[in-house]
């Protein structure tokens, strides 16, 4: 993955929260270490602190199913990762780990559990960040730079997040510091190369 | 408390009586209790046996933290069978301040004149109303003050007036907009049978509720309230995104019904989060979090204002967002604010509506995401009493059979919330076997197995989901009648200090010697209770099942079908 581009942009905490809520909640691509469990991806390789996983992403979704116990739910090639924080309703606390409501969606829960980690080589995976999750370890994230798409970032840069891309304090593309318009006209011009390393620099 | 006032609407009189054989009850115990004794469970929804009562909780008025729930119940035009919706606003303190259990209203006019209800602390009047007749819920809310100053104000809107099934009974907001209600089961279709387009209560002067051990009730109130602030679901995520953060968590689980229950996913959801929610009221001068009723801490609600920073509606929530939105393939949330401000105007249950224009939609009056057709159906059509108008109002039941849509994701005539059963199984026993019809709110998370209410459950038990829907519902029906928000649900599950001080309020309050069994014995007895009543109206286990198209077409992303089987669904009612 050397030859992707990397864009680094130099924002403002408010304008890195509406950016990481327009990124995340789609999902984003991170380059991880794949058959490793949910635990030790968010704990190690993310180093996320284990009391905040254990206490503040309750809900955890792999491929659309509710997780209970992430120490043996191993994520692989292409796997989709959702965190939430705790949610209200009754559904909403039906999909909290190890909810005593747990039986009432036992049907879509996730159940391929194994007892050992087997890292592999690195691989891509697709994460979601919700909530109170998106807020606080969003931009912890977007810091240490996420994958996404060509088209997902030219829609970004042209459309949705337009007027703030703009009003950045500074742009690097490749490591050489640019403008907005010279970025989207990279973008446009290497279309093949499908997606981009994007950090954030809080300023 | 102590008091009901029965409004007799066909000699026009009002008369104040004790609570006798009703006393020790409050909110939906109340509601429903008064319903199976003295409302015949065969009689016609809209006839002159029918009644409407509205109940304030049992610690409604005081200083408990979120208690301000009024609680509506009557038989239902929509189900056939009894129903309990509650509300946030202003004026269930109101009347409790009054000491007022319960308004009682009875009877059918002798003409087809429109009238309202005033009540102070010194008198009841009933007032000719002709010049409120169609008038939505804003303008007659507005005028209403102007006459009355700052009161509290249950009306109906023109859906009300048309006695439509889908009518909601609207309650106003602490800024004064009719923005809350209990939407279910066409409460306000009974309203306007009885010609009542609102009641005014003013509080100024009252007395206020009586507190036995006013020392004991503070202590256990703050445990109570800080109990809720430090829980994350209610002292945080709540608060910071309401509950349309919902929306991005059901689908990710593949339960957000999407165009007529035909998916669990919406591939917009983003557009419709509550994270964007979010987003917008804080860029657009509007309200993140904001409080339904008075004395609530939680603050999920929100002011929703349009992209010129003008106010739109309040209280746009998870259910409406949904409704309006995934379910009708419509994925911008200005429009949705816009169906949830001609809801509370017409007086229309948001998900009941959504629903229908969903079937609707499956049935080729209009396409999925056609928003601009939908929002003239409900403002020219629905508003004005045009036949279609007249069919959509009356909802997804009849409007599926108008139009021969056998995908109807009803249950006893009540379209089903934003949860798909398929997805989580064990909504679909609540909805099943609810005495409402299918209802989100019938069985809620409360501690089962942590305070041990309703009796443990093993978690690792496949089946349990009926004994789990059962036990919920139980402390469901008890929460209901307190007066307190169902979110409160949280911090008691999750906190025992918070739980206890439930009962420990209500003992301060009322002099007595509850223990946490009581909660479980009360919400036994108003299921029961309610559960009598429909099999007298005529409902049988046979009502207790979701419709057959649940059973046959799977739903992705799981690809699953409704498995509980029958028998299982017959065992919720063995306690």
């Amino acid at each position: 993955m050397k030859d992707i581009s990397e864009i680094e942009v130099h924002l403002s905490h408010r304008v890195t929260g509406e950016l990481c809520s327009y990124l995340f909640q789609s999902g984003v691509l991170l380059k991880v270490q794949v058959g490793a469990s949910i635990k030790n991806l968010l704990c190690e390789q993310l180093s996320l602190d284990k009391t905040y996983v254990d206490k503040r992403i309750s809900t955890i979704f792999l491929n659309s199913q509710p997780v209970d116990d992430i120490s043996k739910a191993i994520i692989k090639n292409n796997d989709t990762l959702a965190l939430s924080s705790a949610m209200p309703g009754l559904v909403g606390a039906t999909l909290r780990r190890n909810s005593h409501l747990a039986p009432l969606r036992n049907n879509i829960t996730f159940k391929e559990y194994r007892n050992n980690d087997d890292i592999q080589a690195y691989g891509l995976i697709h994460l979601k960040l919700f909530n109170l999750i998106l807020q606080e370890a969003g931009p912890f994230l977007l810091q240490r730079g996420v994958v996404t798409g060509f088209e997902d970032l030219i829609d970004l840069f042209d459309n949705k997040m337009s007027e703030k891309i703009t009003g950045a304090l500074d742009i690097y593309f490749n490591g050489k510091k640019t403008g907005i318009n010279e970025v989207r006209r990279s973008l446009k011009s290497n279309v093949e190369q499908k997606i981009v390393i994007l950090k954030i620099k809080i300023s | 408390m102590g008091k009901i006032l029965r409004i007799n609407m066909n000699d026009l009189t009002a008369k104040t009586e004790d609570l006798g054989e009703y006393a020790g009850l409050g909110g939906r115990a109340l509601t429903s209790t008064i319903i199976a004794k003295e409302v015949p469970p065969l009689c016609h929804p809209l006839g002159p046996n029918n009644k409407v009562v509205a109940s304030p909780g049992l610690l409604t008025g005081t200083t408990a933290a979120s208690s301000g729930r009024c609680h509506f119940g009557c038989k239902s035009p929509l189900t056939g069978g009894i129903k309990e919706g509650n509300s946030g606003g202003v004026v269930a303190q109101k009347i409790a301040h009054l000491g007022y259990c319960a308004i009682v209203l009875e009877g059918l006019p002798k003409d087809d004149k429109l009238r309202l209800v005033y009540i102070n602390k010194d008198k009841v009047e009933i007032l000719p109303a002709d010049e409120f007749k169609a008038m939505g819920n804003y303008q007659t809310v507005t005028k209403l003050t102007e006459r009355y100053g700052k009161v509290g104000i249950i009306s109906i809107g023109p859906a009300g007036e048309q006695k439509l099934n889908a009518a909601s009974i609207a309650v106003n907001d602490m800024d004064n907009r009719p923005t809350r209600h209990a939407g279910r089961g066409g409460q306000g279709a009974v309203m306007g049978s009885k010609g009542l387009k609102a009641i005014v209560v003013d509080d100024t002067g009252a007395a206020g509720v009586e507190i036995k051990d006013k020392d004991e009730f503070k202590k256990w109130a703050k445990i109570f309230s800080d109990g809720l602030l430090k829980h994350p679901v209610t002292g945080e995520g709540l608060p910071t995104y309401g509950t349309a953060v919902l929306i991005n968590v059901i689908n990710e689980a593949g339960g957000l019904p999407t165009r007529n229950f035909s998916s669990g996913n919406f591939e917009h959801a983003t557009n419709i989060s509550g994270e964007q929610l979010t987003e917008n009221c804080k860029n657009r001068g509007g309200k993140g979090t904001h409080a339904c009723s008075p004395g609530c801490v939680i603050r999920c609600s929100n002011v929703y204002n349009d992209k010129d920073g003008n106010y739109l509606t309040s209280g746009l929530e998870y259910e409406t967002i949904w409704a309006f939105g995934a379910n009708c393939n419509i994925s911008d949330l200005d429009v949705i604010a816009r169906f949830d401000r001609l809801c509370d105007d017409i007086g229309l249950d948001t998900i009941e509506t959504g629903g229908t224009i969903a079937v609707a939609m499956e049935g080729g009056l209009l396409s999925f995401g056609d928003w601009d057709r939908a929002i003239k159906l409900l403002d020219e059509d629905v508003r004005n009493g045009t036949p279609i108008g007249k069919i959509i109002g009356s909802g997804a039941v009849v409007t599926g059979r108008v139009f021969g849509i056998t995908r109807v994701p009803a249950v006893k005539g009540q379209n089903m919330p934003a949860y798909d059963p398929r997805a989580i199984q064990g909504i679909g026993v609540t909805y099943a076997t609810s005495t409402m019809g299918a209802d989100h709110t019938a069985g809620y998370a409360i501690a089962t197995n942590i305070m041990k209410v309703g009796g443990y459950v093993d978690p690792l038990k496949p089946e349990g989901q009926v004994e789990l829907s059962r036990n919920l519902q139980i402390a469901t029906a008890a929460i209901d009648s307190y007066g307190l928000c169902l979110f409160t649900a949280f911090p008691v599950l999750d906190q025992p200090e918070t739980f206890e001080a439930i009962y420990r309020m209500l003992n301060a309050q009322y002099g007595l010697n509850l223990t946490g069994d009581a909660v479980t014995e009360l919400g036994k007895n108003v299921l029961k209770t309610e559960r009598d009543f429909n099999t007298r109206a005529g409902f049988t286990n046979k009502d207790d099942r979701l419709p057959e198209f649940m059973y046959q077409e799977s739903l992705a992303p799981h690809n699953q079908v409704f498995m509980v089987k029958d028998e299982e669904l017959d065992e919720f009612w063995n306690f």
